[in-house]
């Protein structure tokens, strides 16, 4: 029993596939396009990456979505994990080489976020070095992931309530676009090069 | 409860393992497309409903002299291929140390536990121990990125509790979903000596303090 199990978890792609077959008719956020992201998710906040020392001296403080959206062109992306495949080889990396791109059209901020805690994303995105580029975020109870209903369980895979990969372009808290992956191992629409033409 | 949700994931694993790959691209009319809850895995023709994450068991605090439950547990082998082992196999006829930690990349977690224990090995295994194993609610990939990055041998293995379904069904659970730290539910901080699946010795803290747990506490008890 424990075998098929394991044998099953060697094929992570098997997994994806089979998360994907579940989600190929993927509906919808509970935003959309047009949609105001900040009432849709108001007395949620984000945690801003950090090392822990860093937390303390901060008091733990964390960042309501006012202060990343308000009166500022954003382009945000969500993925999964930290640390995982398709999110560090491919997602992030996608929007590290396009900053000067974002930049010239007027973009104030490029914002990653996951459902991990503050101190593993910190400890990711220094890996990546892509702290200077992107402004990394932790949704670590999923609260503002719920909010959109943009949660997966990906129980299966061990890893828990995650997040679906998706990107948007919010312009003063107001979403112009929005793209959601079919399934969170697939990496099509979501990519950086995909919403720097829809800017 | 653990066995039910292990017998419970087999049974799907045996479906997905044996669908083609083929059925797997399709939305089958078996799964219910429409929501999005963590039951999306249960079959119709099973009368399991499989809800891992959210079992609401209530387990009492394990203790010296009890038998660990089983579970499945998750790691990053030498070769980086994703392994999984029952808490079962890691433990019969084996005396292993067992320790846990509230979470990788936090401070005592990363200066004092985790290489206490990886500075003692030779230590552990010359007084016999077979397994010294580091448990955290964290997925593997992190587990892994955390043992790299402190530079860890493969003298600890780090296992990942992912669903927290090991820490929940010993009783272990520690709730900081509340606290602005933003670290959720996580394991309270432990270390355990456990021969042939037994608990012989048990040096448990009050959420995340380190008094009793360190690798020298334990390698004075054995």
């Amino acid at each position: 029993m424990a075998m098929a199990f394991s044998a099953l978890l060697k094929r992570t792609s098997v997994i994806n596939s089979a998360i994907g077959g579940f989600q190929a008719s993927r509906a919808f956020a509970s935003v959309a396009v047009g949609s105001d992201l900040i009432s849709a998710s108001s007395d949620v906040s984000l945690q801003r990456a950090r090392s822990w020392d860093e937390g303390v001296s901060s008091k733990f403080a964390t960042t309501p979505l006012t202060d990343i959206f308000k009166g500022k062109k954003v382009v945000i992306f969500g993925l999964p994990g930290a640390y995982t495949g398709v999110c560090s080889a491919q997602h992030v990396p996608s929007y590290n080489r396009n900053i000067d791109s974002f930049k010239r059209k007027g973009i104030d901020s490029v914002i990653c976020v996951a459902v991990n805690d503050p101190y593993t994303i910190n400890a990711w995105a220094e890996k990546l070095q892509a702290k200077e580029a992107i402004e990394f975020y932790g949704d670590f109870d999923g609260s503002f992931h719920k909010k959109l209903d943009l949660m997966i369980d990906l129980s299966a895979a061990l890893l828990g309530p995650r997040s679906h990969r998706w990107s948007a372009y919010v312009d003063d808290g107001k979403i112009k676009a929005l793209n959601i992956e079919k399934a969170p191992s697939e990496f099509d629409v979501s990519s950086g090069d995909v919403i720097l033409q829809q800017i | 409860m653990a066995a039910t949700a292990a017998i419970s994931v087999a049974f799907a694993a045996r479906k997905l393992l044996t669908s083609s790959p083929r059925n797997l691209k399709q939305p089958l009319s078996l799964f219910s497309s429409q929501k999005r809850s963590s039951s999306f895995l249960s079959i119709s023709s099973a009368p399991l409903p499989l809800r891992f994450s959210t079992l609401p068991s209530i387990s009492a605090t394990i203790s010296v002299g009890d038998k660990l439950p089983d579970a499945t547990l998750s790691y990053f082998d030498s070769a980086d291929e994703l392994q999984t082992v029952s808490v079962a196999d890691l433990t019969s006829n084996k005396k292993v140390i067992l320790f846990a930690v509230p979470g990788a990349f936090t401070p005592t977690c990363s200066q004092k536990h985790l290489p206490g224990f990886a500075a003692k090995a030779a230590d552990f295994k010359a007084k016999g121990v077979d397994t010294i194993a580091c448990i955290s609610v964290n997925d593997a990939f992190v587990m892994k990125a955390w043992k790299k990055g402190l530079k860890i041998g493969d003298d600890v293995l780090m296992l990942s509790d992912g669903n927290g379904d090991f820490t929940r069904a010993i009783g272990c659970e520690l709730d900081l979903s509340d606290k602005p730290v933003g670290l959720g539910v996580r394991s309270r901080r432990y270390a355990m000596l456990v021969e042939n699946g037994v608990v012989k010795l048990l040096n448990l803290e009050e959420g995340g303090a380190f008094n009793v747990s360190s690798a020298e506490d334990l390698l004075k008890a054995i």
